[in-house]
């Protein structure tokens, strides 16, 4: 599993940002993967639930995903 | 109840490749340990990382090849000679995946050291990796780590 520190925004490891970690992190052009390990990290960090259609989501714009 | 990432600000910062059980770990190592190296450089980035390709404007480009470069937990350097430190909580065989990896990838941006030596860094170990550790020539340190910090 990779840490997000350093990787995501230092702000958005916080549970209260989720709604704008989710958006950065849809938005940057890395693998389907590679979201899913930095969101899990980020959820071991922060303690915050993440639901499925948001794992959904983050998956669905991986670059890799067509 | 505070996040673990509140607990160990200050430790995320200093560790940024590590999660909160493996900063635990790395902590307890280098009070044992810390002393017997020169210095010690950690989230060290090694590798090409993925370029997503020229549709992106040059920033978000940038930015997405070094967020998926390698990242190396830590290097421990003593006169001539550095080691190159993965840390787990558990320690499986992927690790032994990254570290050769990386044993690859250092000596590329670090030619002074072409044979970096290699260390796990772990509370608790499968013990079926232990012969494959040895024959990749591989070194492994267990430490005894207090997790209680991460109940509050």
């Amino acid at each position: 599993m990779i840490s997000p520190t350093g990787i995501i925004p230092d702000a958005l490891i916080d549970p209260a940002r989720k709604a704008e970690m989710l958006d950065w992190l849809v938005q940057q052009p890395m693998t389907r993967a590679y979201k899913l390990q930095l969101l899990s990290g980020w959820r071991i960090w922060t303690r915050g639930a993440i639901t499925s259609r948001e794992s959904a989501r983050v998956a669905a714009s991986g670059v890799d995903v067509r | 109840m505070s996040t673990p990432a509140q607990l160990l600000q200050a430790d995320r910062r200093r560790f940024p490749g590590l999660l909160p059980r493996e900063t635990l770990v790395l902590r307890a190592w280098l009070k044992l340990h810390e002393a017997e190296y020169e210095r010690l450089q950690y989230n060290v980035r090694v590798g090409e990382g993925q370029d997503p390709g020229p549709q992106y404007p040059s920033d978000i480009r940038a930015m997405a090849v070094l967020n998926t470069q390698k990242r190396i937990d830590a290097v421990a350097y003593q006169p001539g000679a550095a080691t190159i430190i993965e840390v787990k909580d558990r320690a499986g065989p992927s690790v032994i995946g990254q570290l050769l990896v990386y044993a690859s990838l250092f000596p590329l941006a670090h030619p002074e050291f072409p044979r970096p030596g290699l260390l796990i860094v772990c509370n608790r170990a499968v013990p079926d990796i232990l012969p494959a550790v040895r024959a990749a020539g591989i070194e492994i340190e267990q430490v005894d780590v207090d997790y209680s910090l991460l109940l509050s």
